[in-house]
């Protein structure tokens, strides 16, 4: 019989704790036991029995924690008296938050504490905040919990909260404060089985809009990573010119939805019956340039909707090269050319089947943090008030106003 | 002979094309953009109706009327935008910084400010109509302000919203029109509406470079629930 399955028996007819939990054991107390256990029974043997130990391993027969009860018990009960003013804080039913920002969750953590007991409570150390509230409010508990570890709070702190944003990833209690908690009666924790849901949850709770909550994922996934991360950052990857997922090879990944989310503003401002379409021009080798270019036609429908085009590299720097020239000529301050420039939108007519269609190139670095879809959101807006600036009159004065 | 002084650009001008068919995308493009958000208005009216205006009683509810109806119009016309994907944006009492001077600068009750550049504003003023006779203030809105730019003053198109307490909106149209005065026609995307278009030309001070075409958008929104007043009425006889 395997040294698992003995386990698996074990803990099926003498309850001993799951496998799982005997070699990888988690917490504060058993995995310290079972390192201690290793090191001071397991290396011993070792030595002694260096044969018959071949193979050997050490652990305790130790469940891990569920809550509260598993923690060690504090036995030195006195304070400094500048700190004893209120400990109702302190009391059951109770909230754990951490303070810091988590670079590996990427987020926030907040704790419901499951106690047995219920004078048994968790007396924290400064970089956790203890929040109580009496039972008859804990589903404003549970849903303040459900917000603190959603994007939400990152992506609320990160633009409320100084030190977050400049220096150190580190809140107050008064930014905590500030984080909009959803209705009670709008939220449940029940189903909620991952971080996932936990967003999704707080998304359905607030009635974010999808261009909302764009905004929210973005700088969840790009901004923030971005900010506190290095060169190996999301945002500072190249965009991808295809990935595969378990079905299907998916081309341009990040400009299709850049584009996708580009044509849902121009439509969303000048109606769904606009005939606007999207080409994002792709290196027909390995030979990548560093800037990537996309054509948004506008008021014809010269395909349907996003469409990569193949080019060769030396086809499309001429093409660049073209545009460039176009932009000195359109803009006469000192900006430079689009490649000097790191983000470029020209206006230029595309011949298709003899009629001129009006497109809009937008030219800008190969990187992810450039083509994300908030970006594509403040890019169509950009499009959306120069149309809406543009003249609707040949041969007559130019009027500097929208009609 | 002086030498013609060539005029400067703006951001956009110098990069958006004057070619025809970019002409021709302003031209088509900017009206339906206006159109939709006017829709939006009735949506947001429509919503409101639905869910407080068909609730109570308007003419029992005199103080701060218009601001009071303009502020709730304004949740129900953001609630109507549900998508979210729009370039513009809905500001409640926007300031309109062209014509500020020493004092506090003029507001608009309702304006569509577009995010990119928040100077591209659709304003839109709000006045009670407790009957259709009394379209004086209504009138003054535009005749003093929309008309010599005080208002509106970079928009070729602006909106005037009625909220018609009493009476026929055929009435209070055909009164707008005398007193104003000015032709007002039907607009083909709302003719189911009390909604009626009029066209106008502005006088710009000199050295102004306004549009002097303007068209002015006329929504009535009816605010009365017959039943109610009808009660009310009574009551009011039944009490005397």
């Amino acid at each position: 019989m395997s040294k698992s399955r003995m386990l698996e028996l074990a803990h099926e007819r003498l309850y001993w704790p799951e496998p799982d939990q005997i070699w990888k054991p988690i917490g504060s107390g058993p995995k310290v036991y079972a390192q201690l256990a290793s090191k001071k029974i397991g290396e011993k043997i070792k030595r002694e029995f260096p044969e018959d130990a071949r193979g050997l391993e050490v652990s305790v027969l130790a469940a891990n924690p569920k809550g509260a009860d598993d923690l060690p018990i504090n036995h030195d009960d006195e304070v400094h008296w500048k700190d004893s003013t209120d400990f109702s804080a302190f009391k059951s039913p109770q909230m754990i938050i951490k303070m810091s920002w988590q670079s590996k969750r990427k987020r926030f953590l907040a704790l419901l504490v499951q106690s047995n007991e219920v004078n048994e409570v968790i007396i924290c150390s400064g970089s956790y905040v203890s929040v109580h509230l009496n039972h008859e409010n804990y589903s404003i508990m549970e849903a303040a919990c459900l917000s603190y570890n959603s994007k939400l709070a990152v992506y609320y702190l990160l633009l409320s909260s100084h030190r977050f944003a400049s220096y150190r990833p580190e809140i107050k209690p008064s930014d905590l404060l500030r984080v909009p908690v959803p209705d009670t009666e709008s939220i449940s924790l029940q189903n909620i089985q991952s971080l996932e849901d936990i967003d999704e949850a707080i998304r359905k709770a607030f009635s974010f809009k999808d261009s909302e909550w764009v905004l929210i994922n973005d700088l969840f996934d790009y901004t923030l990573p971005d900010f506190k991360g290095n060169n190996s950052s999301p945002g500072r990857q190249k965009t991808h010119r295809s990935t595969r997922n378990l079905y299907e090879k998916i081309q341009e990944p990040h400009l299709t939805k850049y584009c996708e989310y580009f044509l849902r503003v121009i439509k969303a401002g000048f109606g769904q019956d606009k005939e606007v379409c999207a080409t994002i021009f792709q290196e027909s080798t390995d030979d990548y340039l560093p800037v990537r270019l996309v054509a948004i036609y506008l008021n014809k429908l010269i395909h349907q909707g996003i469409k990569v085009e193949a080019i060769r590299s030396q086809a499309l720097l001429d093409r660049l090269n073209l545009l460039n020239d176009l932009f000195i000529e359109q803009d006469d301050s000192d900006a430079g050319g689009i490649f000097y420039q790191r983000v470029a939108r020209v206006y230029d007519s595309t011949e298709w089947q003899g009629e001129q269609v009006p497109t809009v190139y937008l030219i800008k670095p190969d990187k992810i943090r450039y083509w994300t879809r908030s970006m594509a959101l403040r890019d169509a807006d950009d499009v959306a008030a120069d149309i809406m600036l543009g003249r609707t009159e040949l041969d007559i004065e130019p009027e500097v106003v929208p009609q | 002979m002086a030498r013609r002084k060539i005029r400067k650009q703006t951001i956009g001008e110098s990069s958006w094309r004057d070619t025809p068919d970019f002409v021709e995308l302003a031209k088509t493009w900017k009206p339906d953009a206006i159109s939709l958000l006017l829709k939006f208005i009735w949506k947001g009216y429509d919503l409101c109706h639905q869910e407080v205006l068909s609730q109570v009683d308007i003419s029992q509810a005199d103080d701060q009327l218009e601001r009071e109806l303009t502020q709730i119009l304004d949740l129900y016309i953001r609630k109507g935008m549900q998508e979210g994907f729009e370039f513009f944006t809905l500001q409640h009492e926007s300031y309109e910084m062209e014509l500020r001077e020493t004092h506090r600068p003029k507001q608009y009750d309702l304006a569509f400010v577009c995010y990119a550049n928040p100077r591209i504003k659709y304003p839109l003023e709000a006045k009670v109509l407790r009957s259709d006779n009394s379209v004086t203030e209504y009138v003054n809105e535009i005749t003093g302000n929309y008309l010599t730019c005080r208002y509106a003053p970079f928009s070729s198109e602006a909106g005037m919203l009625g909220y018609l307490i009493k009476g026929s909106p055929t009435r209070a149209f055909e009164n707008i029109a005398k007193a104003v005065p000015c032709t007002l026609s039907e607009h083909p995307d709302f003719l189911e509406r009390e909604h009626k278009i009029s066209d106008h030309e502005r006088n710009i001070s000199t050295g102004k470079r306004y549009p002097v075409k303007f068209r002015g958008h006329h929504l009535l929104l009816e605010l009365t629930n017959k039943s109610n007043v009808q009660k009310a009425t009574a009551q009011r006889k039944s009490s005397k």
